[in-house]
């Protein structure tokens, strides 16, 4: 019961997201270009204000979003629909699934023997979230496998080597943060993060063996990001060169149109490619939150103190309940700020080719990589004891 | 372990289902419409598939296909090293010092059969 419970709250966060992803995506788009400005919205005769099409408003774009799988379906003539509608259930289901292993908020009561706000709570988490990516990159390569073209077939075995290749580049990336951690489990990267640490006392401390009393005051959350920036940095491109789908819509020239497999034209096609990509980009938001920014945590303040104080009062239950609506609510918040950072990189880069992004992924991100592994090893290896040996 | 309790796995289900039905509506709002509209109107249509081309060139030289079975393949070993890399590194966590001995023991003997076994360009550039 508690788990179909935690299931409902975990998908309306995700349905949250879901129209803020749509809605940051269409602003991002909307977006005036400073330098072009033939490409803005013509202004309103009176008021001044931007003068939108009727497109730009929600419930008109809804009902013509209906209307438009109202029409007659296309299919391609020698394309094998089952194969290509199979992989993208699979992909959606995979995708659902990683999503479910996420711990979007702490434990009930903020105690640490209290049960995970998590729907999957796996000891091996991070090897079953990465065989689901692994698993979604793969199916979008089944779509283009459905069709009987040379060029689809490439373009999917292509595809498949660019998820192999991310997927390894991910596990990469990810394993200083199983070495921090001594653990595979995504819930226990979160407890991990929660407090916070003084950087240059610890610093000071450790490596020079000198205490300075006034550095125990800078204090910062003791999140991935701050702990590991180097990791933080590297899984943003991996992030994004892995979870990255063929977008739906040009995003340069505020046109619509189909890119990547299935170039029919066919509405359904469209709709589902549509919500595919987004929630690859929101399961690439909640593991950065997740694993980098602390999950549901709150800087600076420690909840269990005032739920012990409120206990009295209110009892455990209630303080409880509205402590875990918190913390889905800052997970929320925390993954909308990084799907809007995300829009706002994506339209200040360019948009590489296959062959661009393999490339970078093999011959540059995957030597950092290694890098930061060897040295955050060296680190965490040239702990007390060594250290002492040395002074 | 990767036991999931009853509680788990049907908070697993729900919240699939939950997300694949919801997303389900508009499609089959827009299938009731289409079962609505007069006679033929709404009957699935075919189209030819696309067609890219189909060069002499491109026939002589498949160096796009060799180029994309190489990542496919280089994109399996890599995977395979990644994943039995992660456990490593967990029980290097675990067990500080100790565990780096039996690590080099496991990398040592791969990085100079790496080494030894990498592709030189005789000409003298880069490695191929």
């Amino acid at each position: 019961m508690i788990g179909i419970a935690l299931a409902g709250v975990s998908f309306a966060l995700v349905l949250v997201a879901l129209y803020g992803a749509a809605a940051i995506e269409r602003s991002s788009r909307l977006a005036g270009v400073q330098d072009r400005p033939e490409l803005q919205a013509p202004k309103r005769v009176w008021g001044g204000e931007r003068e939108y099409p009727p497109a730009h408003y929600a419930a008109v774009r809804g009902v013509a979003a209906v209307a438009r799988l109202a029409r007659g379906r296309t299919f391609v003539a020698d394309a094998s629909s089952a194969l290509r509608r199979s992989s993208r259930v699979l992909s959606l289901v995979a995708t659902a699934s990683a999503l479910s292993i996420l711990p979007f908020a702490g434990t009930w009561g903020a105690s640490v023997a209290g049960r995970p706000l998590v729907v999957v709570d796996l000891d091996y988490g991070l090897g079953v979230l990465v065989f689901l990516i692994l698993i979604s990159g793969l199916a979008q390569a089944a779509t283009g496998l459905a069709e009987r073209s040379l060029w689809a077939r490439l373009a999917a075995l292509r595809v498949a080597g660019q998820s192999l290749i991310g997927v390894a580049l991910l596990l990469l990336v990810l394993a200083p943060l199983v070495l921090a951690t001594s653990s595979l489990r995504p819930f226990d990267f979160v407890l991990y993060q929660q407090g916070s640490f003084a950087p240059l006392a610890l610093l000071g401390d450790e490596f020079m063996g000198f205490r300075v009393a006034g550095l125990e005051a800078f204090r910062l959350p003791n999140w991935f990001l701050f702990r590991q920036p180097l990791t933080a940095i590297l899984v943003v491109p991996t992030l994004g060169l892995l979870l990255q789908r063929h977008s739906v819509y040009g995003g340069s020239n505020n046109t619509s149109g189909m890119s990547g497999f299935g170039l029919d034209s066919d509405p359904g096609d469209l709709y589902w490619m549509g919500l595919e990509s987004r929630l690859s980009a929101i399961l690439a938001g909640a593991i950065f939150v997740a694993f980098f920014l602390g999950g549901s945590a709150i800087p600076y303040f420690d909840p269990a103190p005032l739920l012990e104080r409120a206990a009295p009062l209110l009892g455990q239950g209630f303080p409880a309940f509205l402590l875990a609506v918190l913390q889905f609510s800052i997970f929320g918040v925390k993954l909308l700020a990084v799907l809007a950072l995300a829009s706002l990189l994506r339209r200040s880069t360019g948009r590489a080719r296959t062959d661009q992004s393999l490339r970078t992924m093999t011959r540059r991100l995957i030597p950092l990589a290694w890098a930061n592994l060897l040295l955050l090893s060296a680190l965490s290896l040239l702990s007390d004891p060594v250290l002492e040996g040395l002074r | 372990m990767l036991a999931v309790t009853g509680d788990e796995f049907a908070g697993w289900l729900a919240f699939v289902v939950l997300i694949l039905g919801s997303a389900g509506i508009i499609p089959l709002v827009g299938l009731w419409l289409r079962r609505r509209l007069p006679d033929r109107r709404g009957l699935p249509r075919a189209v030819p598939p696309l067609r890219l081309g189909d060069s002499p060139k491109t026939r002589r030289s498949p160096r796009h296909a060799v180029a994309a079975h190489r990542t496919f393949l280089t994109g399996i070993s890599l995977t395979g090293i990644s994943l039995v890399l992660l456990p490593f590194v967990a029980a290097l966590g675990v067990l500080d010092l100790s565990g780096l001995l039996v690590a080099i023991a496991f990398v040592g003997p791969s990085l100079l059969i790496a080494l030894h076994s990498r592709r030189r360009n005789p000409r003298g550039g880069p490695t191929a």
